[in-house]
This record gives C-alpha cells, structure tokens and sequence, in this order.
C-alpha cells in the first residue's frame, strides 16, 4: 500500500477539488484534465486519483451520485459541496501566499 | 468538527450498505478501466499494452487500488475491529466458564454502581421541583455541641426582628410543623399541617392547581387552609367542590381556599412525606413568644448558603444581646433545602458510594488478573500471531476490543442489575422515605453505566494486552505456551492481587467497625423494657380535653376495658413515647425572673406507668394513686436530671421546683437514667428528665407543634394484641378520638437503629464480595503457578524434592502477596478510618478488634484460597506431564 507524501497527495487534492469547481466530472475525465492542465506532469501522481477522490467524499468535501456521460455511459460523477468550495479558497490563498514569497526570494531582481 | 461529523456518517453508511459500497467501487473503477484500455485498442495497441496503459491510468491493479481507497477511508480499521471482536466472541465462547465468571462479577458491581449513584442522584444531586431549587434554604438553631444538626426553631422574636433586614435573601417566610386532628367518619384522623407565613408560597414559586395559596392577609380574618393533592383526593375524591368548603381542625372550622398540585411538597426535619395542609400562621399561633418557626429563605442569585448564614448570625447576634447574655449558646444553621431532606442518609449514601467503587475496581482488577491468567494459556497463539506478521499494535488492538467486549457485555448485564436494584431498593425502603425525584436509570445513570464499563475495560483489557503484546515470539513459541511466567506479567498480576487484598481488608475493616458500633447500640441498657410492650397512640381534641379531669375520666374507662383482657398485664398512659425524650421545658428552681434558663424534657405519665417500662427508681418513690388533682403536687426526675439541678440525686428529694409556668412541685422521687434516640444520628441520648402526674397536670406540658391532646396508652401483654380489637375499643369510647398509630415498642427500637443496621448490611455486601473476589483472585495465582511449572515441579519431585519445599515453591509468593496486601490494608483503613466517626457507636474509629479481626479472616482465607490449588503437587504424574509435551 503505496501512499503518496503528504505534498504530493494535498497538491492533487487541491488539483481536484480546482478542476470540479468548474463543474461535475468522473473519474476518467477528472484524469484526463489533470493530464492536459499540468501538461502530463502530473501523471505520476494519477495513482492516488481514486483514493483521493473517496477521501475527499469521505469528508463531505464532494458529492457524489450516477449520470449518464456525454459518451452515453453511466458514470459516478463527483460535485463539489459548499465545504469544497470553502476549502479551495482557502487553499488557494495559501497556496498564492507562499507563491508570492517563494518568488520575491527567487528573483528580487524583478522589484 | 464537521469533517469528522461527515466521517462517521460515512462511516455508518459505508458499514451498513457495506456491499453497495463495493460493488459501486468496483463498477466505477471498472469503467474507467475499460474506457481506457478500449481507446487505446481503438487506437491501434495490442491488448497487453492496452491493459498496461489502462491499469497505469487508473494508478495499479484494480485489486490494489479498491484496497487503497478502503485504506484512504478508513474501512481498513472498521473491517480490522469487527474481525477483532469475532475473533474475541470465540475466544470468550471457548472460554465459557471463564467468561460467566467474569460477567456475572462486572455486572454486579458496574448494577451496584450504577443504582449506588442512582439514588445519589436522586437524593443529592437532582434539582428539587420548584424554581431555581438550589437558591432555597432552610434555617434553624443548632446547638454549641452539635452545630451541624438542627435543634431548635427559630423563636418569632428573632425571626420576626429579623425580617426586612436580610439583604441576602430576596425573600423569607416562617413555617412550623402542627399536626391537626381533624373531624371524620366514622372516626377522626389526623393530619400533617404546616403553619406557614404569607411568603411561604411565594417563596417556593409554586402556584397552586386549584384556587389560590396562601398571602399575608390570611394571618386575620376567617381561618383558611390550603390542602395538598394528596388530601384532596383521600378526604374530597378529587371534587372541585372542595374548593370553599370546610374542614374542622383540631375544632375550628376553615374554609379551603386551594389545592396544590401532585408532587407539591415541603419537607421538615422528621416530616419525611411532606405534609397534607397549609394554614396561615396568626398571632395566636405564636404561643405567646415561646414557639417558634424554621425559617425558609430564597437566596439572591449568586449568594451562597455560608453567606446567607454569616448574614442571619450577625443579626442573631444583634437581637439576642437584648435579651439574654448566652446569645451564643444556640448558633442559626443555614442549609439548602436539598441537602437539609437529605440529612438523614448522607452518610449512608456515601458510605454506600465508597464500598461501591471498592468493589467495581475489585471486581475490574479480578477479572484483569484472570485474563492475564488466560492470557498466558494463549501465549503461544500470540507468539504464532505475531511470528508470521500480525503487528504489535494489531495484536493490542485484538486485547483491548476483547477487553472491551467483555465490559460491553457486563456493561449490559449492569444495566440489567442496575433495574433491578433499583426496584428491590424501592420495595425494602431502607431510608423509609422516597427521595424528593425518583431514582431512575435515566440518560445520567445511563452515563456513569459507561464510565464504569470504560474503567473497567481499561483495567481488564489494556493490562494483559499491554504486557502480552511484549511477548517475544521464539521463547514462547519454544516453551509452549507454558513457559515460566515473564517478569511483566507477574509483576502486573502481584500488584493487581496485591490491591486487591488490601481494599478487601479495608471494606472488611469498615463493615466490622459498624457491625461493632451496631451491636453496641443494640446492646446499650436503655433504661426500660421494650419486649411486649404496646404503644396505642392517641390524639385527643384539645377543646373536649383540655381539663385533664376529662381526659383521665376518659383515660380510666379505657384502662379497665383494657386490664380486663386476659394477656394485659399492665396499662399506663403518658404523653411522649418510650423512645422520645418528651416535650423540652423551661425548669425554674426558685422566683428570680433573672436566674439561668434551666431546660428538661417533660412528661405528663400515669401512676403505673415505671412498672409497665420495668423503669427502676434511683431513690425515693414512682407515683402512686395518692398522687391526685387534690393532693400535694409533686414530680419525679431522672439522675441526669437531679445531678444537673441539685448535684446528687438524694439532694434532690423533697426539693421544690416548677416546670413551666406550672406550680410548686416537690420531687419525691428520681429514676435511673433512660436512653431516647435522637431522630438523626446514631447514637442514644440521655436527657435531663421530669415527669408529672397526669392527675395533677396543669397545662405544665404542652407540645407547639401538635394541635390536640397526645395520649399514649402503654400495655405489657404476653401474647400480641389484634390491633383491630384496639381500635374498636377507641371507637367505642370516642369517635372524636383520634388512633394516630399503634406500634411496639421493640419495632419502634428497630427503626431507631435502622440506619445503622442498613449500612452495616450494604457494606458487609460489599466486603462478603471483595472477600470472594480476592480468594478467587489467590486461588487463579497459585493454580497457574501450578499448571505452568508442572513439568519443573514433577522432576524436582522425582529427584526427592521434599513436599514442604515443593508446597512452599507454589505458595510462596501468594503469601508475599497476602501478607503484603493484608499489611497495606491495615494502613490504609488506619488513614481512612476517622472518617467513620459519625457512624460509630460506642467503639474508637482504630478499634483493636476490628482491625486484627480483618487482617487475621484476610490471612486465613488467603491461605485457605493458596492451599486448596497447592495440594495439586503432591498428586502430579511426570511420566504424564512429560508425555503431553
């Protein structure tokens, strides 16, 4: 039972919960997106996908319930809650805060 | 908090629709797979890449990513758990023997704990049913010795001097307890009243369920009553048209202005029902200053009962230097209401609550031991478990949901014993009163079943898990599961045995210091007979009565009816009860209106009634029949009496003093002393004492707090008399007359000492059983030490080992433990028992005897408990131990 570390698997977290804000996805498509928004660089990670995606349910972050695709399939389509939608923000800001920082150290020349 | 809200209904869901969960899993994850591996075929790969790229998509094997999202989930450890209990219920249902043991041991005493604390609850801890109950008080005078116990009602003087000027209180009302004699058919009854000052009801907040409660104006005009629900529906038949009729109280009519409502209810020192009516106190009431009232107070917000007191004492102090100089002599005693109906049984409630939690941690400690014990048999199952991978903590985990199991189901059983203590409770009625709320196995008593099952889970499931965990796996895989106790867990079991003895000789300690101050207190010479002897106590209405002329024209019909019956040996009449000490009065030795109050407690008595209580006279002579309205007035005191008037009993013959505002009486006579009990401690007491002929009573006695004429005939018969046959002789003579109660004497002595007796009772339950539970506990060590050293022991045996050495291998350590117990006990129980000063009688707190009584029952039963197993040595065959290797 391989688990990613801890940055990895919040950063795919993050990654998800970014792409559903957007609007309902399953799995697959949640897969492929990831893919193509991080020019496959993040496909190592794609392992944790699932596991992700039920942790994140687990703890009411998304909902999840049976659809028809746009191929015509059935398909678990994932939501997010109001609480996903907190999370991401918070996240987000986080994440922009210490980008932020992490460029002021890296280029001071730009100021 | 809202995370862990959604986790465990997921949780929940996922276990209850546990298949769902996984064939959804498996469908979604399916899909995916199939979606990918068809797009990459369609995109022309062969079917192994396909497949390879497929399952890279969907992050492994599928088998291995629906573990990872169970994983993720948290369902890994929920599958885990129910796989630990299973496994735990086979083990407890191999184990049967073992586990009724255990069961039936944690159920008792997590029921005993629980009903303990029900009843703690309901007497000490539950609110009261009125208003902000924990702002209401009770104040009364104590006395310099006893300050703790009420003694006396508040005089009006002070009270009345007090009012207004409390800013503590947001208000105050006055209130003494009367018993009425109320008018009926075909007999009249009495009734509990209570005279209440205006503010009474406002006080309690309670309003009333038909008509109105009482004000400040009902203290003049028309006499008006207030009735309990009680009374209403025994006397009215729950008729609205009681509402302004009357009722005759002890001769005067009042009219009924309201009825309070069921579960209305005040109680009053030894007015443990509460009371039936309400009547305003008047002037008249007052008994011209010298009565008194309880006070009941409602605290502001915030104030506390101490501050209350200190408030009320200050003014105490301010009014009675006024008066007298002695203010001191009777400090006010500010209680809560709760704590004040409660009195009586605290100190049996706690001692209850100590021997309780003795026991629960007995019992948890017993079985922990046991379970080591068993624990040992499965070392080897352990050291396989944990050679082929089971982890530590899985291995842990196993123990504590076994442990857990075991005190979920005793937790179970407890509950059970807990309903069924209660209603035994109910039915015995040791206390003989019902607390003010019920006792209830409710949602509180709910609560400390599971803080008691989860003490007892911890003891009894972490101690054998925590050291069988450490269990290292070759050596007991190479020992065969009985290998020679590890360090650790002999350890563990020793302290645990060790406790447990020790607490056994505490409680065993405690139980035999009350059985001694019980059978003290049984045993006390009291001064007069109580065997056959029957007291019929009558009230008579005061008006008809008041000449004593009528009363002993009435008394003397009775008194030849009643000789006339064959058993009937003997008939008197007096005006308190054997067991009482009689109504208190002011005694004056001489004119001077300045000399020291000097008080007694005094009686009005028939010429025979010394020779039916068997009562000897100290010096001088009983009363005779010469002894009447016309003749000289004289009194007969008691030693205690004498010496605290005029120093020696023979100096106080043919002396002269007054009882009361009564006459000069000359004391021709004083008895030995005689002991009365004190209706809230344990403990007789011995009071100064005056009797005066009924022939010659002026008035001299008079009780406050009873209405009508208290008259209790008293007969030694040899056979027991048909109370019926009684009562129909009272009818006969009167049917104004009221029969208040018909009692013997010898039961009235048993309730006297009920209290103590319920105590030493529920303890000696307590140490019978932490006894049983030691000897079990010694009995297990020694015969695990003999199972596991079998083979040791039979070589040594055959290699002509002696058998006092062999006995000595397998006891030795038991008796470290007994002696080692035994001696912790004992200096515990030396540090704990002061505390049981208040419920000893006649004995020191470190009696001698009980002390070395416990210490040698504990060593006897330890060796006996060591011995038993031991024998097993001199019976072992080492061709067959050797054989089942």
């Amino acid at each position: 039972m391989s688990r990613p570390n801890d940055l990895v698997q919040g950063t795919l977290e993050v990654l998800v919960l970014r792409i559903l804000a957007h609007e309902p996805a399953h799995g697959l498509s949640i897969a492929q997106r990831l893919a193509h928004q991080s020019q496959h660089a993040l496909q190592v990670s794609q392992g944790s996908l699932y596991p992700a995606l039920h942790k994140l349910e687990h703890e009411g972050l998304l909902t999840s319930e049976w659809r028809q695709s746009d191929q015509g399939k059935r398909a678990k389509f994932y939501t997010l809650t109001r609480a996903g939608h907190r999370r991401l923000a918070a996240e987000t800001a986080t994440w922009e805060r210490l980008s932020n920082a992490i460029s002021a150290i890296l280029k001071p020349e730009v100021n | 908090m809202s995370k862990w809200l959604h986790r465990v209904r997921s949780w929940i869901v996922h276990t209850v629709w546990r298949r769902r969960f996984e064939r959804e899993l498996n469908d979604e994850l399916e899909r995916h797979f199939e979606q990918v591996r068809t797009a990459h075929v369609d995109a022309g790969s062969d079917s192994t890449t396909a497949t390879r790229e497929a399952e890279r998509s969907l992050g492994g094997p599928l088998v291995r990513v629906k573990e990872e999202v169970r994983d993720h989930v948290g369902l890994t450890y929920l599958d885990d758990l129910r796989r630990d209990i299973v496994h735990g219920m086979r083990v407890l249902a191999r184990n049967a023997g073992f586990t009724a043991v255990a069961l039936t041991t944690l159920g008792l005493a997590i029921g005993f704990g629980v009903a303990t604390f029900a009843a703690i609850d309901a007497w000490l801890l539950k609110p009261l049913a009125f208003p902000a109950p924990d702002q209401l008080v009770v104040g009364l005078y104590a006395t310099q010795e006893r300050p703790a116990e009420p003694a006396m009602f508040v005089l009006h003087r002070d009270f009345d001097g007090w009012r207004g000027r409390t800013p503590s209180f947001s208000a105050m009302a006055g209130m003494f307890p009367r018993e009425y004699l109320v008018d009926g058919r075909p007999q009249a009854q009495t009734a509990d009243g209570l005279i209440v000052t205006g503010e009474f009801f406002s006080v309690l907040g309670v309003p009333p369920l038909l008509g109105r409660t009482l004000t400040a104006s009902d203290a003049t005009g028309a006499p008006v009553v207030v009735i309990s629900d009680g009374l209403w529906d025994r006397r009215f038949a729950r008729s609205p048209s009681a509402l302004g009729s009357t009722l005759s109280l002890n001769g005067v009519s009042h009219e009924v202005v309201g009825i309070m409502p069921r579960g209305f209810e005040v109680r009053l020192l030894d007015h443990v029902r509460g009371f039936d009516l309400w009547t305003p106190l008047r002037e008249t009431d007052k008994a011209g200053g010298k009565g008194g009232v309880a006070i009941l107070g409602r605290l502001r917000a915030a104030v506390s009962a101490e501050q209350g007191q200190r408030e009320l004492a200050a003014l105490h102090q301010e009014t009675e230097a006024s008066f007298t100089p002695n203010a001191a002599r009777f400090p006010i005693l500010l209680n809560s209401l709760q704590a004040d109906y409660a009195r009586l049984i605290r100190p049996t409630l706690l001692t209850c609550a100590a021997g309780v939690v003795a026991l629960l941690l007995i019992a948890a400690t017993t079985v922990g031991t046991l379970l080591i014990g068993l624990g040992m048999g499965r070392t080897q199952e352990v050291a396989v478990r944990a050679a082929i991978g089971g982890g530590r903590g899985r291995l842990l985990r196993q123990f504590l949901a076994e442990g857990l199991l075991l005190s979920g189901l005793a937790g179970i059983c407890g509950l059970l014993v807990t309903q069924a203590a209660i209603a035994a409770l109910e039915a015995w009625n040791p206390f003989e009163m019902a607390p003010a709320t019920p006792m209830r196995l409710d949602l509180r008593a709910g609560a400390v079943a599971l803080a008691a099952t989860a003490v007892t889970s911890v003891v009894c499931g972490l101690v054998p898990a925590l050291r069988l965990a450490a269990t290292e796996p070759i050596g007991a895989i190479r020992a065969g599961g009985r290998a020679a106790s590890r360090p650790g867990a002999r350890r563990a079991q020793t302290a645990l045995l060790v406790f447990q003895v020790a607490t056994s000789v505490v409680v065993l300690v405690a139980t035999l210091l009350l059985g001694r101050s019980f059978q003290r207190l049984q045993s006390a010479p009291l001064g007069f007979t109580v065997d056959g002897v029957t007291t019929v106590s009558l009230a008579l209405p005061a008006q008809e009565y008041d000449e004593a002329g009528r009363r002993l024209a009435f008394y003397g019909a009775l008194e030849a009816q009643l000789l006339g019956m064959p058993a009937v040996q003997h008939v008197s009449a007096s005006t308190a009860l054997p067991l009482s000490a009689g109504s208190p009065a002011a005694i004056h030795l001489n004119d001077d209106p300045l000399a020291a109050i000097l008080t007694a407690r005094a009686q009005e008595v028939t010429a025979g009634l010394f020779e039916t209580l068997e009562m000897t006279m100290a010096a001088g002579r009983g009363f005779t029949h010469e002894d009447t309205a016309t003749s000289r007035p004289v009194v007969v005191l008691n030693e205690r009496a004498a010496a605290q008037f005029f120093e020696t009993v023979h100096a106080a013959l043919g002396q002269r003093l007054r009882v009361g505002d009564d006459v000069w009486r000359e004391v021709v006579g004083v008895t030995r002393n005689t002991q009365a009990g004190t209706y809230n401690s344990m403990a007789w007491v011995t009071d100064a004492k005056v009797y005066v002929p009924l022939e010659q009573s002026a008035g001299a006695v008079r009780s406050p707090t009873v209405g009508y004429r208290p008259l209790h005939i008293h007969l030694r018969a040899d056979t027991s008399l048909s109370h019926e046959y009684l009562r129909e002789l009272i009818a006969s003579a009167s049917p104004a007359v009221a029969v208040t109660a018909i009692t013997q004497v010898s039961d009235e002595l048993r309730r006297a000492t009920k209290q103590p007796a319920v105590r030493m009772m529920m303890l000696g339950a307590f140490g019978a059983m932490s006894l049983f539970l030691a000897t079990l506990g010694i009995y297990g060590l020694v015969a695990q030490g003999v199972t596991q050293q079998a083979r040791e022991l039979g070589i040594r045996q055959a290699l002509g080992a002696s058998s006092q050495r062999m006995l000595w291998r397998v006891t030795g350590h038991a008796a470290a433990v007994g002696t080692g117990g035994v001696f912790i006990g004992v200096a515990v129980a030396l540090w704990l028992a002061a505390s049981l000063q208040p419920v000893l009688y006649g004995i020191e707190a470190r009696d001698f005897a009980s002390f070395s009584t416990a210490a040698a029952l504990l060593m006897a039963v330890s060796a006996v408990a060591a011995l038993v197993p031991a024998r097993r040595v001199f019976h072992l065959n080492l061709a067959e131990i050797l054989r089942r290797d």
